[in-house]
Formats: C-alpha cells, sequence, structure tokens
C-alpha cells in the first residue's frame, strides 16, 4: 500500500527527512514518533504528496507519487488519501455535511448524501449534519475533519496529531474511532504524534530521527 | 456540491460584506438604466412627436420656443403670423406639405389646435370612434384627452382661452366631438384638433390679444397690426366662406359632408387673418438647409428646423445627463474597488481554506475559477439587481410623467446598451477577481497547513 525508498527531504540543503526504507501494507497501522521540529508533519506532506521528495521513492497503491505531475497528484490524493490536519482545517463556511459532501467533489466523485450520513453516523455526528463548524465543540470537530477523511474510502489514512488538542475522554473516542475505521475499510493508517495516548495504541511505531520501524 | 454553491457558501459566509458590494453595483448600474432608458426614449419621443416636419415658420423669437409651441405644445407661442405671408412660403417650390397650425384655447389643459386634416396623417393618427371635422365648431379629440376629460363623439365642450386648466371659456360657441383618435404614443394624444376656421370664429382671426397667455411673443406684433384686429372685429368672420355664423354656431349648420379645404388653397381670401405657425414638409434634403436662411433674410417671419432644435436641446440635456453617468460609473468602479478589497482581504483568511481543498484534490484551476467565479456572482448579481431597479424606477417616472402629461416612458423597454452593462459586470468581476483568484492559483499547500 505503502512503500518508501531512499526517501531524502531537505530545506536549503538540510535534510529534515531522511527514510530508507518504509512498508505500510493495506489494514497496517503506523504510528510516527518525534519530538517537535523532527520532521514528522513534513514526512506526512511527503506520503500525502503536498511535497515532493528532493530525493528518493514513494509509491502509494503502487503508484509513484512523485512522478505524477501536480494535478495527477492532486487528484489521486483526493481520490486515495485520507487526511486529518492537526489544525483540521473544516471549511467554516460550510455546514457539517457540506464539508463532506465537498471532499465527494474535489475528489471528483459523485455525490452520495446516504455515504456521507453513514460516515456521519459512524463518528456520531449525523444530528449535527447541518451545523457549522463554529458551532461544535473540539472533539465533534476532530470528528468531523475524521469523517471527511473517511467519506471518500481513501486506501491510506494520513493523520497529523489528531489527538494532541483533546482531553483524555475525547482522544480516546478519536483514537478509537480511527484505528477501528481504518481497520474497517481495510486502509493503511499513518498517524504521527507525539501523544503517548495515542502511541501506544499502535503496535507498529517509527520514531523519527532513529530511521527504523521499532516492532 | 460544486463550485458554485461553494462560492455561494462564501458569500453567505460573508453576507454584509456581499450585500455592500451588490447594494454598490447595483446604484451604480440602475442609474446608468434609468439614463439610458430616458434619455433613449425622450430622444424617441422628440423624433416621433416632430412627425417627420423638416421647418416650423412662425413669428420671430426663439427657434426652440417656436418648436416646443407648435410642435411639442409645451411652451408658449411665439406670436402670430399673417396667413398670407405663411401661404406664400407654403407655395414654394421645395415645400411638398404645408400644415397651418393655430392655437389660443385649451379644454381642461389640454391644448385645441386649429389646423388641417393634414394633420392626422403626420403621426399616423387613426380614428377609434367618429370622423374627422367637415366644418369649424366641430373637433377630433387625441386619445388621452378623450380618457381625461370624458368626453366622446357627440358630446360637446367649451374652449377655455389660454392654456391653463382654468380660465374664460368660450360659453357661447361650444365645441361638438365628432372623431376620437386612437393612442398613438405620440403629442397628438394631448391634443384636441379642430378647423384653423374654428378658432378664427372664437377669436376673430387670431389676429387680437387681449388677455393672451403669449404677451411677451404677442408684443411684437401688437402694434403693428393693432388696426388690422380692430377689422377682424368688424368683418372676421363674415367674410368666411363655409363658416357658420358667428352668433349661432348649432352644429346643424355645421353637417357638411366633405372636409374642409385647406385655408392655404390660394382661393382662400387670407385677408386679416393670421395662424400661429406653418408647419412644412420636404421631400428635399436642400430644404432643410435653405428654407430657413431664405425666411429668416427675406420675412418677417422665422423659420426652425425641429430636427436641429431637438439637437440642441438634447445637447443641453446631454450634459447634464453625461455627468450623472459619469457620477455613475464613478459609483461602479468604486463597486469594483470594494469588490476587489473583499475578495483580497477575505483571500487572506481562506488560504488555509483553499490549501485545504487543494490537499482534498481541488487542482490549481478549480480554486482560480472558485475566485473568479465569487467575483462574477457579486458583479452579475449587482447589475442584474440594478437593471431591475432601473426599469422599476423608469417605470415609476413613467407613470408619474404620464400624470404630468408630459412624454412617455416605459420601463419596460430594453436597450441593446444595456447588453454592454452585462459584459461590463462580467469584465469588472474579472478584474476584481483576477489578483485573489491569482493568489488562489498560487497557494503552496505545504506551507500553509505546515504554517499554523
Amino acid at each position: 500500500m505503502l512503500c518508501i525508498r531512499d526517501l531524502e527531504h531537505c530545506y536549503t540543503d538540510v535534510p529534515v527527512v531522511r527514510l530508507a526504507h518504509l512498508d505500510v501494507g493495506a489494514g497496517e497501522q503506523l504510528a510516527i514518533l518525534g519530538p517537535s521540529g523532527s520532521g514528522k508533519s513534513t514526512l506526512l506532506h511527503l506520503l500525502a504528496g503536498v511535497l515532493t521528495p528532493t530525493r528518493g521513492e514513494i509509491q502509494v497503491c503502487e503508484q509513484p507519487l512523485a512522478r505524477m505531475s501536480e494535478a495527477a497528484r492532486d487528484r489521486f490524493r483526493g481520490r486515495h488519501i485520507g487526511l486529518v490536519y492537526q489544525s483540521l482545517h473544516l471549511i467554516a463556511a460550510l455546514s457539517v455535511a457540506e464539508n463532506l459532501a465537498l471532499a465527494r467533489y474535489l475528489a471528483g466523485l459523485a455525490p452520495d448524501p446516504a455515504r456521507i450520513d453513514d460516515t456521519l453516523e459512524r463518528v456520531g455526528l449525523v444530528a449535527f449534519k447541518a451545523s457549522y463548524p463554529a458551532q461544535l465543540s473540539q472533539g465533534q470537530r476532530q470528528r468531523v475533519a475524521l469523517a471527511r477523511a473517511l467519506v471518500n474510502e481513501p486506501r491510506l489514512i494520513l493523520a497529523d496529531e489528531p489527538t494532541s488538542s483533546l482531553d483524555d475522554a475525547n482522544a480516546e473516542r478519536v483514537a478509537t474511532l480511527l484505528i477501528e475505521r481504518a481497520r474497517a475499510a481495510d486502509a493503511a493508517l499513518v498517524v504521527t504524534t507525539h501523544d503517548r495516548r495515542l502511541a501506544d495504541r499502535f503496535e507498529r511505531r517509527l520514531t523519527l530521527g532513529e530511521t527504523r520501524v521499532v516492532a | 456540491m460544486n463550485l458554485w454553491r461553494l462560492s455561494l457558501a462564501y458569500l453567505r459566509h460573508q453576507k454584509l460584506t456581499a450585500a455592500l458590494n451588490v447594494f454598490l453595483l447595483a446604484l451604480g448600474s440602475a442609474i446608468i438604466v434609468v439614463l439610458l432608458l430616458a434619455s433613449t426614449q425622450l430622444k424617441d419621443n422628440l423624433v416621433r412627436d416632430a412627425g417627420g416636419i423638416d421647418l416650423v415658420v412662425g413669428a420671430k423669437g426663439s427657434p426652440l420656443q417656436l418648436i416646443l409651441s407648435s410642435i411639442y405644445h409645451i411652451d408658449a407661442p411665439t406670436g402670430n403670423i399673417d396667413l398670407a405671408e405663411a401661404r406664400r412660403w407654403s407655395r414654394h417650390r421645395l415645400v411638398d406639405r404645408a400644415i397651418p397650425v393655430a392655437l389660443g384655447d385649451s379644454v381642461q389643459g389640454f391644448r385645441i389646435v386649429g389646423t388641417s386634416d393634414d394633420f392626422l396623417p403626420l403621426y399616423d393618427a387613426e380614428f377609434a370612434g367618429g370622423r374627422g371635422w367637415h366644418a369649424p365648431m366641430q373637433a377630433v379629440l387625441g386619445a388621452q384627452v378623450a380618457a381625461a376629460t370624458g368626453l366622446s363623439v357627440g358630446d360637446n365642450f367649451a374652449g377655455v382661452h389660454g392654456f391653463a386648466a382654468s380660465g374664460h371659456t368660450h360659453e357661447d360657441s361650444r365645441y361638438t366631438v365628432v372623431g376620437v383618435l386612437a393612442p398613438t404614443r405620440s403629442v397628438i394624444d394631448r391634443l384636441a384638433l379642430t378647423d384653423v376656421r374654428s378658432v378664427w370664429a372664437l377669436h376673430g382671426g387670431l389676429g387680437h390679444d387681449h388677455g393672451h397667455e403669449d404677451e411677451h411673443a404677442a408684443d411684437d406684433h401688437g402694434h403693428e397690426h393693432e388696426h388690422e384686429h380692430d377689422e377682424d372685429h368688424t368683418h372676421g368672420h363674415a367674410e368666411q366662406p363655409g363658416a357658420p355664423d358667428h352668433d349661432h354656431h348649432d352644429t346643424h349648420a355645421a353637417v357638411e359632408q366633405a372636409p374642409l379645404p385647406s385655408v392655404l388653397e390660394p382661393d382662400f381670401p387670407a385677408t386679416g387673418r393670421q395662424i400661429t405657425a406653418l408647419l412644412l414638409i420636404s421631400d428635399s434634403p436642400l430644404a432643410a438647409l435653405t428654407l430657413p436662411r431664405l425666411i429668416n433674410r427675406v420675412s418677417s417671419l422665422q423659420a426652425a428646423a425641429p430636427v436641429a432644435e431637438i439637437t440642441r436641446l438634447l445637447g443641453l440635456i446631454g450634459f447634464g445627463l453625461d455627468t450623472l453617468a459619469a457620477f455613475a460609473g464613478l459609483m461602479i468602479a468604486a463597486a469594483a474597488l470594494s469588490v476587489f478589497v473583499a475578495l483580497y482581504n477575505a483571500l487572506r483568511a481562506r488560504r488555509v481554506d483553499l490549501a485545504m481543498m487543494r490537499s482534498l484534490g481541488a487542482s490549481r484551476v478549480q480554486l482560480l475559477r472558485h475566485i473568479l467565479l465569487e467575483g462574477q456572482m457579486l458583479a452579475l448579481g449587482g447589475v442584474t439587481l440594478g437593471l431591475l431597479i432601473g426599469h422599476l424606477v423608469t417605470e415609476g417616472l413613467g407613470l408619474w410623467l404620464q400624470d404630468a402629461q408630459l412624454f412617455h416612458l416605459t420601463g419596460w423597454a430594453w436597450q441593446p446598451a444595456e447588453w454592454g452593462l452585462l459584459v461590463m459586470a462580467v469584465v469588472v468581476g474579472l478584474l476584481a477577481a483576477l489578483l485573489p483568484a491569482i493568489q488562489a492559483y498560487r497557494v503552496d499547500i505545504a506551507r500553509t497547513l505546515a504554517g499554523e
């Protein structure tokens, strides 16, 4: 599903991310750990095809991300990769359901109100589908962001610090949803975090700076 | 979800800003629409009311006043002219048709125009009922006159001296309505028409000027013609062939089966008779050039060309219209700037949204279109609203002016130039949104999303 070979990314000649070898199969789950500034977010952006690496190869679904044109990469990301950012980036002008509809539209998928309802149902927010992000709590917003990442049924789910701004109860709930939904969809899940509450729930962990997979 | 709904959602999210921008654009374009409709319809009205008349010959004075009084019937006449002299010009080789006009009385504020049968075809007027006059003191009413006064064929009415709604009435000699015209949307709708002889019958040859409204104009002639006036009073009416007896204008005496011959016919005795103006029509383009100069030089009369005077009048009005249009243009420019500032400021806040959309799969071109679309929606929304307001306001003005009897103005007309306004809206929207849209196109996803 996700396959990395000899990856290196530099900002002004200084390598920020260096990763010789990484494979994450369908249904597998990986937590990327490391202190702030260790390049976690940069790695996630590389995996999402938002950034192109200075060197090396990244394959998602057997597709070489770095060699696609920008437009093709945008389309591919929308269709096959679900992203949850630390700052969520929900569209404030759109309702919860519209935020999910936008994700389907921008990925070039048919509008599917039933699937949107279903996805919101699974994160426990179907009652809030007409609400706007500003009307929701932080925990609810986090789940909307999660639902948006899931609504296109991606093969790869990437989440950047999905729990670090939540209290224990919400962090628990979001972590469980993330892990369960990814497993149910047989999607590969990669999260970056320095939150022990989340990291402890992953069997596979990669601590950046060491460039090796911890069993 | 689509780009259209996405843009709409953002506009809804910033209701106040969007409403302000739409309002600014609407106001500017509404002013332009009103100016456009009013000025073209004013011109159309003026041209239609001119009825193809090439020249008006009347007493010396302001040429514009001569035109306004004897064609548009909205000003006092410049004075009267001798029928004999008028007749001489009516037979000039460059003149194809000549129509006399004698003014002086009105009915409920509508002017009674003494003229000849040739007057009706000028405006393609057709009878809604009745027929033309066959004798003096028979009148044909314009559509608006008939509607306002409630008079119909067979009724009779008394003319009021002067053009005001009230004044001395000629109670002893009443007009009989023999015809009512169908609406023409021209000046004839507001006129009561009769033969020149009727006016003479009431005013004794038109030469006198007692209590006449157009004193300033009559002054020019009053003294020269003083002795003639006296003669008019003594034997003016008795000389008229075919005219009814002055003392009892009973309609029975006036029943004749043929239209009256024109008073411009050479065998009609012209001595002591006066008319207000003479309308000349010529097939020769030379006439409008040479006749006025000739008439102004060799006679005590003046000749004025309606087209030239309309052009002069519109030129005077046009200056005011241009100023208003420039003002409206300035408002639209301000509105465009406001749209630009709104989009530009919003974009700073939306940079993150745009980056997020990119990471959801949106292409750069989609984001460009998304922002351009928003500008288009504001601009087209504003101008469409402006068109609507402009047409409604024009129609309102038209209804108001209808009461004032000035000219026909309607909001239910479309000027081709209004397409230009819509094109302008597209351009304004494009220009205002272009820079923000290019910024949207250039948003760097990783840096924007990581720069939190």
